[in-house]
């Protein structure tokens, strides 16, 4: 698996970035994210995508740096993990080939919430903020789909962190019930007590 | 058994003793080898790192020699091809400048490359059309120029001639006999003329020729022009490719940064070039407008100087409003206080309006220049590229100025998000 090329050898190779352009444009129409694009979207998109290669152990995204882009796994393993306050890291997930990470970072440059670091060696797809701004400027129709597309995205996320705020929050009720009848039945103890003596 | 053993008590310590002193003497003569060995090693070793740090001393020594060396062949060479240079760059902003025009035209569906050489082909055209119409215009008012100062001339001799006592009129068509009879044959008067005038006809020839000098410098400018379009019309076609081939060979570590800090500086140069284009723009066209109402020659040259001279902060204005302080020396509607007073007038409105209007509104106070960098800038670039360094000096100071303060703040983020992810 190649790494980061030198500038000269890319000098030339038209052939090559066709070839990567066409494996992007089939890998693109397989996903589910971009399932509404029509054939010649998904070229032009493939047009501003960067493949990266990665090794084992590489940090892909690295915590608390500033989001520049999204990536989806083309082929390899990605571990996320976050550190926590104490210093100790958290494994969060685990994602293979077809999953995608970072969409946020596409639309805000506010700092990473997580690391990424690749689990084995790892081909990625990078799409990232200034070409989709250009993108915007030069394909706006195109550029609105990919958007909206990852507005949908992020809604889902969204509905789906609101679903586990509900259940945490229906959590801590009930703990408060349970903690509150507890306290009762202490009160009530101590009253006893209190009358016997 | 009590004596056995009280005997045997004391002899122990004796025993011990000597077994004590048989292994100690031994050893501590083991030491004292050790020790010894380990003196000659650290002298050894210390010999060793001496050494070293004399070889690193000099490795150093030339590598820095090397690094002195590389740096002054690079100046040398960039000196050498800076023509070649100073086309690439002035292709490459105006590239940048005309980026968002064929965005603009790719939005509307046109595909980049058409979109890239209309882009290109109309500017061939309004530059070959702006030339054709400049030239024409040139060549009437130096001919008018030309006829009102022959006029003026004219009349000015006739008024000296006449004002000239009889003998001095003689001497003079003596002299003029000695300048244009140089075997000393006598001729009358009327072949001095003929041959004064022939002289004439000769200086006239010269300055011909000194015409068609500067027609092929104009010539030669015309292709500098059409060079520098093709490479224009190559960056803009090809600048998203070459940003894409740059960018694979960066490695993975730095390549978010190395993207954000590409894009910064691209949208801050891009906003600092068309901003300083659009300045240029009004400055010339309130300038051309006032020049046409005081009635000078030449008005619309004299507003694109005013406008291009206004690159060059605090002199620029001046430098700008010279070329029609000295047109109103030729000719003016009004008298030459009127004119004089009107070019000042526009000359402090102009810089009243930049200054309060267009430099806050569309360039910011970030790329501003101190005066003694700008005044040492402008020096160099004139040392250098002459007129055009003098033009560039600044806005291309003011661009290195913005991708330093851009690297700055990208590094300072990139090392804040470092320790804070590595902590």
């Amino acid at each position: 698996m190649s790494r980061s090329d030198g500038i000269w050898q890319e000098v030339g190779k038209y052939n090559d970035r066709k070839k990567i352009e066409q494996d992007i444009t089939a890998l693109l129409k397989q996903m589910e994210l971009f399932e509404d694009l029509s054939d010649r979207d998904l070229r032009q998109i493939a047009q501003i995508a960067y493949r990266r290669f990665y090794a084992a152990g590489e940090a892909i995204v690295i915590e608390g740096q500033d989001a520049a882009g999204m990536y989806i796994i083309m082929d390899g393993e990605v571990e996320v993990t976050k550190e926590l306050a104490d210093g100790s890291v958290v494994r969060l997930a685990t994602l293979d080939s077809g999953n995608f990470f970072g969409d946020v970072g596409l639309i805000d440059n506010s700092p990473r919430t997580a690391t990424v670091q690749a689990v084995r060696d790892s081909e990625m797809i990078g799409f990232f903020r200034p070409e989709l701004l250009d993108l915007m400027d030069s394909q706006a129709r195109l550029a609105s789909n990919l958007i909206f597309t990852l507005a949908k995205i992020v809604a889902s996320r969204l509905r789906f962190t609101n679903r586990k705020l509900q259940e945490a929050q229906s959590e801590i009720d009930q703990l408060k019930t349970t903690l509150e009848t507890l306290q009762v039945s202490e009160a009530d103890q101590t009253k006893i007590k209190t009358e016997i003596v | 058994m009590e004596s056995q053993s009280t005997t045997q008590t004391e002899v122990q310590p004796t025993d011990s003793i000597e077994v004590l002193t048989e292994t100690l003497l031994p050893l501590s003569t083991t030491l004292a080898n050790i020790s010894s060995s380990n003196r000659a090693l650290s002298r050894e070793s210390r010999k060793q790192t001496q050494g070293i740090q004399e070889q690193n001393i000099s490795l150093r020594l030339i590598s820095m020699t090397m690094m002195i060396v590389f740096i002054a062949i690079l100046a040398s060479l960039i000196y050498l091809i800076r023509d070649t240079l100073t086309i690439i760059m002035i292709s490459f902003l105006i590239a940048y400048i005309l980026a968002p025009l064929v965005d603009y035209f790719e939005g509307l569906g046109i595909p980049r490359s058409l979109a890239v050489t209309g882009v290109t082909l109309g500017i061939l055209a309004e530059v070959v059309i702006g030339l054709i119409f400049v030239v024409t215009t040139v060549a009437n008012q130096l001919d008018q120029l030309q006829a009102s100062q022959d006029q003026a001339m004219v009349g000015q001799v006739e008024q000296i001639l006449n004002s000239l006592p009889p003998v001095w009129q003689t001497r003079l068509i003596e002299l003029l006999r000695v300048e244009v009879d140089a075997s000393g044959s006598s001729l009358d008067t009327q072949q001095v003329i003929e041959a004064s005038m022939k002289r004439l006809e000769e200086l006239i020839i010269g300055q011909s020729n000194q015409i068609i000098g500067a027609t092929r410098g104009l010539f030669s400018a015309f292709i500098n022009g059409i060079i520098i379009l093709f490479t224009s019309f190559f960056f803009l076609s090809g600048g998203r490719k070459m940003k894409k081939a740059f960018m694979r060979s960066i490695p993975n570590r730095i390549f978010e940064p190395i993207l954000v800090l590409l894009d910064g500086i691209d949208q801050q140069l891009g906003d600092y070039l068309r901003s300083r284009v659009i300045q240029t723009g009004i400055i010339a066209a309130v300038c051309m407008v006032g020049y046409v109402i005081l009635g000078l020659p030449l008005a619309i040259i004299l507003g694109v100087i005013a406008g291009l001279a206004n690159l060059i902060p605090y002199i620029g204005p001046f430098l700008g409003a010279i070329p029609a302080i000295i047109m109103v020396l030729v000719g003016s509607r009004f008298g030459l206080g009127t004119s004089l007073g009107g070019i000042a007038i526009i000359t402090v409105g102009v810089q009243i309006i930049d200054t309060a209007l267009i430099t806050p509104l569309l360039i910011g106070k970030s790329v501003e220049l101190d005066p003694i960098t700008t005044v040492v800038v402008v020096l160099v670039g004139e040392q250098l590229l002459g007129l055009i360094g003098m033009l560039m000096a600044v806005p291309l100071t003011a661009m290195l100025k913005l991708i330093c303060q851009e690297l700055v703040t990208q590094f300072r983020g990139y090392s804040r998000s470092f320790t804070y992810g590595s902590s």
